[in-house]
């Protein structure tokens, strides 16, 4: 009798389980981080990121141009003048700084805010399937854009967020917005994304951002939009992401 | 009137033993009160000279209209403006009070060695004031340290160019920066941090020296720099703050009502605390507070044990000496009289027991002092000597105190039987 009774409950599990969303959050994930400048070419990728925040009734902008190779990334200013040659390297997951003059570069950290609302992680290639563990919530229309719901949950300490709330288009597989979360679950600011661009990687074109817009979940009013630009294939030797070459 | 004086004296003699423990009791008191009291004289000026220069304090600190409380969340709309530190500056130039002012700026970003960076909280102040304010007799007195640095020198000792900055030893620790500048090693870090404006900024600067803040929480961040070096980071020319050294400390209320007024008529709106503020000086007013409660409790606990002393010996003294009483009144003197015959006596007791109590607190004071006892108070870097320094007016305030709490004493204990008839007192038996 209690081996019919474990038969009977090991099928009603199993079939609980086939019930679920079959929708990995790995494989959303692995595809919507190529739509924001991740794994697109082994070799390397270009853009420009043309930075503009309003906080507190003034604005400011800032050029990056970017260079993107695997899990290394070089961003470095190109406007305005009085910052041109400040470059922040990123090395898997460690951020390095440096300026024209500075003695040694300095260590920062992703979360730092970089300008407005972006921070230091924002600005270069997304890879919240390398550092965020998924899970998918459900289905959402977003903005008339049928979803999945994910929730990220940070991997490691050194990652920009603690948690993510991530809305992934069904069609295309794309990030379209996102809630930034503190360690206690309060959303601090909030991004939504466009995919005007396209990048040719080895004669595929594949969707690239064009847009995010970051908001202040407290100050609506202050805002930072990226405009990214120019995508395109490239190939960067490695050294150009080795810090110890940049005081030379 | 004379003779009564000369007769309570003389009295003092008949009962030798119980006027012994009750002047030992009241010079034992006043010795004690005199230790309290030179415990809180060297204490409150330690934090009063230690908060007013070595914290940089001065005695008045100028802020924007609002920039006390704002400042640390928006530093662009709180600070102080060039064109408001002219106008300042002009204002505090023009004051007969106003002895020397420092401009001062502080704020937090990442400090690196180019390996790690951990976080910072930077004070940023004239080193020639510094210096200034290092060499001020009353520090001198006071601190009796020579300098606060536990390691190197005063950045008033480096050009400006190099960037010469003090670690709080923690964070010295944490950046593996075991030597300063004078001692050859690489002694370079870099502060990084967002500007006022928003972008990231980064500079160079060289430690010259350490120094302990006495708290654990700031012991990992405290950073003293040059305001300047500051402003390079913050990309800004504002200022957080002045502070303000006066010629006559006494007058901070008065100046501050005036800096204020004149600033206001110049259009150049501000905010001026005083240093004893709570808001301003939170450890300062919270430890003299904490002593003074402290230190009423112990007055009020050896006024209690010194009055009942009295009470009980002059009570007993009296009762025995009944019928010398009725003696008294009936040969001719008067209820008052033959009162203050009493009164005078404890006068006499008292006065010679003070003068006692009075050398042995000296005595105990030289003493403690001699022995050089070294406590960790909270806040206080390196410990401090368990010095005692006797205050002249409070000796003759708490002096007057005991010597009128002695007499007031007396003269209830004799009231009741002042009141006795004659014939009752010869009678020798009180009802």
């Amino acid at each position: 009798m209690i081996s019919v009774m474990l038969i009977v409950s090991g099928l009603m599990f199993s079939s609980a389980e086939a019930a679920a969303p079959k929708v990995a959050a790995e494989d959303l994930l692995k595809t919507s981080d190529r739509g924001r400048g991740a794994t697109v070419s082994l070799e390397g990728i270009n853009w420009t990121a043309d930075i503009t925040t309003k906080e507190n009734e003034t604005t400011n902008q800032a050029v990056y141009q970017i260079k993107c190779r695997g899990n290394d990334a070089l961003a470095e200013v190109t406007s305005p003048p009085r910052q041109k040659g400040e470059v922040i390297i990123f090395n898997d997951r460690v951020l390095w700084f440096y300026k024209p003059g500075l003695k040694k570069p300095v260590s920062i950290s992703a979360r730092q805010k970089l300008m407005g609302q972006a921070a230091n992680g924002d600005i270069a290639s997304t890879q919240y399937f390398r550092d965020y563990d998924g899970t998918v919530l459900g289905e959402e229309v977003v903005d008339g854009v049928k979803t999945y719901k994910l929730e990220l949950v940070a991997k490691a300490k050194n990652v920009t967020y603690d948690k993510i709330r991530y809305w992934i288009s069904k069609s295309q597989k794309l990030g379209v917005k996102a809630e930034y979360l503190t360690v206690s679950g309060d959303v601090f600011k909030s991004a939504t994304f466009k995919y005007g661009n396209n990048i040719k990687v080895h004669g595929v074109a594949y969707p690239f951002v064009s847009e995010m817009v970051i908001k202040d979940a407290y100050n609506t009013n202050n805002e930072t939009t990226i405009r990214y630009k120019d995508p395109s294939e490239a190939s960067h030797p490695t050294s150009i992401f080795n810090v110890n070459n940049l005081v030379r | 009137m004379s003779k009564l004086w000369f007769l309570a004296l003389r009295n003092l003699s008949r009962n030798m033993r119980r006027n012994l423990a009750t002047g030992s009791a009241i010079a034992l008191g006043f010795a004690g009160i005199l230790l309290l009291g030179g415990y809180v004289n060297r204490i409150s000026n330690y934090l009063r000279v230690y908060t007013v220069y070595v914290m940089h304090t001065g005695h008045l600190a100028l802020f924007a209209k609002d920039g006390f409380e704002k400042f640390q969340y928006k530093p662009l709309k709180y600070s102080i403006s060039h064109d408001a530190q002219v106008a300042i500056e002009q204002v505090m130039h023009d004051d007969p009070q106003v002895d020397y002012f420092e401009h001062q700026l502080s704020g937090a970003g990442l400090i690196g060695n180019g390996r790690i960076s951990v976080p910072f909280y930077a004070k940023g102040y004239e080193p020639l004031v510094d210096q200034r304010v290092q060499s001020e007799p009353e520090v001198k007195k006071w601190i009796a340290k020579n300098g606060y640095f536990a390691k190197g020198r005063g950045l008033w000792n480096y050009p400006e160019e190099l960037g010469g900055l003090a670690l709080s030893r923690g964070l010295a620790f944490g950046l593996g920066k075991k030597l300063v500048h004078d001692e050859g090693g690489d002694a370079n870090v870099q502060l990084i941090s967002g500007t006022w404006q928003g972008s990231l900024n980064a500079i160079d600067a060289e430690v010259v020296a350490y120094f302990n803040t006495g708290f654990r929480e700031t012991d990992n961040s405290a950073i003293y720099i040059n305001y300047k070096k500051l402003q390079q980071l913050y990309d800004t020319e504002n200022i957080g703050r002045y502070s303000i050294w006066l010629k006559d400390d006494s007058q901070t209320k008065q100046v501050a009502a005036r800096l204020t007024s004149k600033l206001e008529q110049a259009g150049v709106p501000v905010e001026v605390v005083v240093w004893d503020e709570e808001r301003l000086s939170p450890y300062y007013t919270g430890t003299m507070q904490f002593l003074h409660s402290l230190v009423s409790f112990i007055g009020i606990v050896l006024a209690t044990v010194i009055s009942f002393s009295v009470l009980n010996s002059t009570t007993m003294t009296v009762v025995e000496r009944l019928q010398e009483i009725g003696m008294y009144r009936s040969i001719g003197f008067r209820r008052g009289q033959v009162s203050r015959m009493f009164v005078n006596e404890s006068f006499w007791l008292a006065l010679a027991s003070l003068v006692i109590g009075a050398v042995l607190g000296y005595v105990a004071i030289s003493l403690i002092n001699a022995a050089k006892i070294i406590y960790h108070p909270p806040g206080v870097p390196d410990g401090l000597q368990l010095k005692l320094v006797a205050n002249t007016p409070f000796l003759f305030i708490a002096g007057a105190v005991i010597l009128g709490l002695t007499l007031l004493t007396t003269y209830f204990a004799v009231l009741r039987t002042m009141r006795m008839r004659v014939a009752d007192l010869l009678g020798g038996t009180r009802r």
